[in-house]
């Protein structure tokens, strides 16, 4: 389960002053459900992911995955979390097979498990022709398979999406989109922000939108309708951040 | 800890491993050119037969024995007054007859030897003119001159080289170990340019393991090029390549089992100081070229200190503390005494210090966000 209560995140800085980035946010996402953080550029979905990804400290109020707290024990959260970022890089010189046991090795996973781990995520990512192939000119939709792949190789229980389909063709996103689907089925949380509202709409169980750092609406796609009185998610959306 | 240190170190040295242009490009560099150039300019130096340059000679004084000693060197050849100003700083002989006044521009070498060379030639011929007189005299020479005294160079042209690359190694191997581990900065600088950092940040890897694991690497890459340069340098020196030209002939050099060890672990500690400068800045900056910014001054503080190798000063203790200056000293030590002991401990210990605050820093910086997403 991942829970924040009254999260704030204040950055400082000599050029741009004082900037509340996550702002007193509260919402809960349970175990085996899937999350979707909604909201312009700037909302705070990103610091409020990196928070969650023990990245950042909080500047006050708490977060907590499975019962960890992210300020106090990194560690243990870690050990549960999977990454992925639509910035995420992945290293040159090295195939997303090589990529995926590196990152199984520094998470204290054994060969055997790693070399399975890898061949599972390959077959269902479809990454089979360029598993064993440098990532120097691989697309972008090959880049972000590489990233997932990495991000999932240590099998994590909770899942923290940032943007997983941004920049990717349609094709991709789609395949994308299908393993969340599919984590949600093997009884993974996820947690993930995006831009693109019909993503939302199929995957997640909740939805949170979220503008300026505020929270300003949670809850299933119902409910969203019954507090709005919209049926549309983009229309819900406009509705909420447009004010 | 160390373990994972060790999984980040492997990582980095694949990476290296594979960037061919790095690769060729330091053995290349290392093995080959720099001794090349080294061999190459030694031959430039002097033209054999021709040891010394033709050198003006202006004479304002009558004295036979001057006119003898001009007309004896076929290298030094006599310049009317009234043209004496087309040649700038020409070797001058004047005063008068009883007092021989020889003066010339120390700075310029060529008419410095030149002026050596007449001021022995007029000794002894003054010498000899005394040592006839006295014979005509009656009077044995010998009975107011009775020895003689020779100044006899001994040293074979192993140990002319081994002095020439005791001063040169130390400073070139620095300058290339330096310039190495700053173009092994993209090893700190790269996670941050390629958004690669978040995902192992959030690995289960402790940051002391991230920053020696990739200090490590950035050591072993600047050690491996500058031991490629010792290899080549040797090779170089015992292919027959004169490195200073005919002054010194073809030199030999060789390092024993004791001074490779030595070198060795000298340049491995320094590595590790340099390596741990080049985290801290790398980790500091946001991109490749503001770390290429902030790594620079650190080549010309090397250059700078080790310079020093080419003094022959006799160091006190405090020196060999001092990070790059202290190395390049023992190094030195190392290749014409044989031994540094214990000057090079003291250089270790300040190494080891140095390299533990180092990392205690980049581990510190690898802990605040404010330096890990700078925008």
């Amino acid at each position: 389960m991942i829970e924040t209560r009254s999260l704030t995140k204040v950055f400082r800085s000599r050029k741009t002053g004082e900037v509340t980035a996550v702002d007193k946010l509260n919402m809960r996402c349970d175990s085996g459900q899937i999350y979707a953080l909604l909201g312009p550029n700037g909302a705070g979905k990103t610091t409020t992911l990196r928070i969650l990804a023990t990245l950042m400290d909080p500047t006050s109020g708490e977060a907590t995955i499975d019962s960890f707290s992210v300020r106090h024990q990194k560690k243990e959260i870690r050990a549960r979390i999977g990454v992925v970022s639509y910035e995420t890089g992945v290293y040159e010189r090295m195939t997303p097979r090589e990529i995926g046991r590196y990152f199984g090795r520094l998470n204290n996973m054994g060969e055997d498990d790693i070399e399975k781990n890898l061949e599972y995520i390959s077959r269902l990512l479809r990454m089979e022709e360029f598993a064993d192939r440098r990532t120097d000119d691989f697309s972008t939709g090959m880049r972000q398979k590489t990233v997932l792949m990495r991000a999932l190789v240590t099998a994590p229980q909770v899942l923290l999406l940032d943007e997983p389909t941004s920049g990717l063709d349609l094709l991709t996103a789609k395949s994308v989109v299908d393993y969340i689907r599919l984590l949600k089925n093997e009884g993974k949380t996820v947690l993930f922000s995006t831009h693109v509202l019909w993503e939302a709409e199929k995957l997640a169980d909740r939805i949170g939108i979220i503008d300026h750092g505020h929270l300003v609406s949670e809850g299933t796609l119902d409910e969203l309708r019954d507090h709005t009185g919209k049926a549309d998610l983009e229309d819900i959306f406009f509705s909420l951040v447009g004010n | 800890m160390l373990h994972k240190a060790l999984i980040v170190y492997g990582k980095e040295m694949l990476m290296m491993r594979r960037d061919r242009r790095l690769t060729i490009g330091v053995t290349v560099t290392s093995l080959i050119v720099m001794p090349a150039l080294m061999g190459f300019l030694g031959r430039m130096t002097t033209t054999p037969g021709e040891a010394f340059a033709p050198t003006a000679v202006l004479v304002t004084v009558a004295s036979p024995f001057v006119d003898a000693v001009i007309q004896d060197d076929s290298t030094l050849f006599r310049i009317p007054t009234a043209t004496a100003e087309s040649y700038p700083s020409p070797v001058t002989i004047s005063g008068s007859p009883r007092t021989l006044l020889i003066q010339t521009d120390r700075t310029r070498t060529h008419r410095w030897e030149a002026a050596r060379r007449i001021e022995t030639a007029l000794l002894d011929a003054k010498r000899a003119f005394a040592r006839d007189r006295l014979r005509r005299l009656g009077i044995s020479p010998d009975e107011i001159d009775p020895f003689e005294v020779q100044l006899l160079d001994t040293s074979s042209a192993g140990s002319r080289g081994t002095a020439l690359l005791g001063t040169l190694v130390p400073y070139l191997v620095i300058v290339l170990l330096v310039a190495n581990a700053i173009r092994a900065v993209y090893v700190a600088v790269g996670e941050k340019e390629k958004n690669t950092l978040g995902s192992l940040l959030v690995s289960q890897v402790p940051r002391e393991a991230i920053v020696i694991g990739k200090n490590l690497a950035i050591s072993t890459f600047a050690v491996i090029a500058s031991l490629l340069l010792v290899t080549g340098m040797v090779l170089f020196a015992n292919l027959g390549f004169t490195i200073a030209g005919d002054a010194l002939g073809a030199v030999a050099f060789s390092l024993n089992l004791a001074q490779t060890a030595q070198l060795v672990i000298n340049i491995g500690c320094l590595a590790l100081v340099i390596s741990s400068v080049v985290m801290v800045l790398g980790t500091l900056a946001r991109t490749q070229r503001e770390a290429g910014a902030y790594t620079a001054p650190l080549l010309f503080l090397a250059v700078f200190l080790a310079i020093f190798s080419f003094s022959d000063a006799t160091f006190p203790w405090s020196v060999y503390a001092i990070p790059i200056l202290g190395n390049a000293v023992a190094m030195k030590s190392t290749i014409i005494e044989g031994t540094a002991f214990p000057q090079l401990g003291v250089t270790l210990a300040s190494n080891t210090a140095v390299f533990a605050v180092l990392v205690f820093v980049s581990v510190a910086m690898y802990r605040r966000e404010t330096v890990l997403f700078r925008r």
